[in-house]
């Protein structure tokens, strides 16, 4: 999927939006990291659903899960066997990060780890760079967007681009962002609220809502 | 999908929420689907902003199914004989690379992601838009849900039942040499003049053990422009 390549936005705006995207190729072991991770711990399927249901109506609990498993590593090798594959159970296949610090240590951790299923990151690349270059890895494959071709003449205006290419599959459509811009502008909502309605429309998790508040902040000032 | 018009109440909300604008409101105080510019995406439905939930899902027979398979990233794809148990409309492109060797060096990979950002498209312009860079001489990537639609790969010719289905977008997946990467990118400006829709292109590049880029250094010298955001795979998959 080329999901997180054809983000809109000048320097200043895409700056603090990095997107680090976690997965297993099918043609290898033909599973992905959460069903690896199932058949290792032989779960049940209840037990297994039982896990996923509560992970997704959790989010927050799955985030400070995920963090812990990340970053504490604990002794025997046997338990950080179980460890690792809890940790590929339970982690985000795609986090949104809105500084370099954050998004470095994360990357940091991946490679310390070394769990196996390939990590993409998506960003500036003049920062992504930066970051790797810290973080001591060194990058394997590199996708350029070569921009929008066609009828460039029937697009939303930019600031509408800027939002609506952060979702993955470009689900958030321009009328309900023009619309939303336009509650900003009258005082209806805050850009806030804007950026997590036009969010709850991402299903990928690729859509930053901080970078969009300030979008939208920007854009009805 | 259809919206149940015994249940309609024309509030309107609904109508922002679809991607292509397909929702609209009709003489009769409702709102309808236009069937035809419908991708079956599901947004207005998973959106559950109906207060009257008059959203309803229709069973989708062949080839109609397509706008579903290719619109909706909760798809699992399953071609009538393949399938890539991919979600969504791609494949792992460049995200494995470090673990398939997909692209390698001497080669460069294109994306051509026809109907972004948020026009849609119908695989008929999809096609003529894999016929031109077919003349060019490319390898278009098996496991791709849109190149299983193709019945000859050589010309990128699809089958004719689904050309007309429209979708949110699908992406045309190739490789070729390096040294022709600026004759793809000539085929893409060509078929962008004639086009009734949006496409966007990524250009992908292994990098050599020294982290050059080697496609950098030809499109900088033949002035084509790139976006000073993408993606990089960093190495760290691993085969077991």
């Amino acid at each position: 999927m080329t999901h997180t390549l054809h983000r809109i936005g000048d320097v200043e705006s895409l700056k603090e939006d990095y997107i680090v995207q976690l997965i297993t190729s099918k043609q290898i072991k033909n599973r992905s990291i959460r069903s690896s991770s199932i058949e290792r711990f032989k779960f049940t399927t209840m037990f297994g659903g039982f896990a996923e249901k509560l992970l997704k109506r959790y989010p927050t609990l799955r985030k400070g899960i995920e963090k812990a498993l990340l970053n504490y590593s604990l002794g025997p090798q046997i338990i950080r066997k179980i460890q690792d594959s809890a940790l590929k159970f339970v982690m985000f296949h795609l986090t949104v990060f809105n500084n370099e610090k954050e998004f470095t240590a994360y990357i940091t951790r991946l490679m310390e780890r070394n769990l196996g299923p390939s990590v993409v990151v998506s960003g500036l690349f003049d920062n992504v760079y930066k970051c790797l270059g810290r973080a001591g890895i060194h990058p394997h494959t590199v996708q350029f967007s070569l921009g929008i071709f066609g009828r460039v003449d029937r697009l939303p205006r930019e600031e509408i681009l800027q939002i609506t290419t952060m979702c993955g599959h470009h689900l958030i459509s321009a009328g309900l962002t023009t619309k939303l811009f336009n509650d900003v502008k009258k005082g209806k909502i805050t850009p806030e609220r804007a950026a997590a309605i036009m969010g709850k429309q991402c299903i990928c998790g690729a859509f930053n809502e901080k970078r969009a508040a300030r979008v939208i902040r920007a854009n009805t000032a | 999908m259809r919206i149940n018009l015994s249940k309609c109440v024309g509030c309107a909300v609904c109508i922002p929420f679809c991607p292509v604008a397909a929702i609209k409101y009709t003489t009769d105080k409702k709102c309808q689907i236009d069937q035809d510019k419908c991708v079956e995406c599901y947004v207005c439905y998973r959106a559950e902003i109906c207060p009257e939930e008059a959203f309803e899902i229709v069973p989708l027979e062949w080839p109609r199914v397509i706008r579903h398979i290719f619109s909706s990233p909760r798809k699992v794809h399953k071609a009538p004989t393949i399938s890539t148990g991919i979600l969504g409309r791609g494949t792992e492109e460049m995200k494995t690379n470090d673990v398939t060797n997909r692209y390698n060096l001497g080669e460069v990979g294109f994306t051509v992601d026809v109907g972004r950002p948020g026009m849609g498209t119908t695989i008929e312009e999809a096609e003529k838009i894999a016929k031109a860079v077919a003349r060019v001489g490319v390898e278009f990537e098996p496991l791709n849900p849109l190149t299983m639609l193709m019945i000859d790969k050589e010309t990128g010719k699809f089958r004719d039942d689904v050309k007309k289905e429209r979708v949110l977008s699908c992406i045309i997946e190739f490789k070729t040499k390096d040294d022709k990467l600026l004759l793809v990118v000539d085929a893409l400006r060509d078929c962008a003049k004639h086009t009734n829709t949006v496409f966007s292109v990524g250009c992908i590049s292994r990098l050599k053990p020294d982290g050059i880029i080697p496609i950098k250094a030809t499109l900088d010298k033949a002035g084509v422009f790139y976006r000073p955001n993408g993606k990089v795979n960093i190495g760290l998959g691993r085969t077991r």
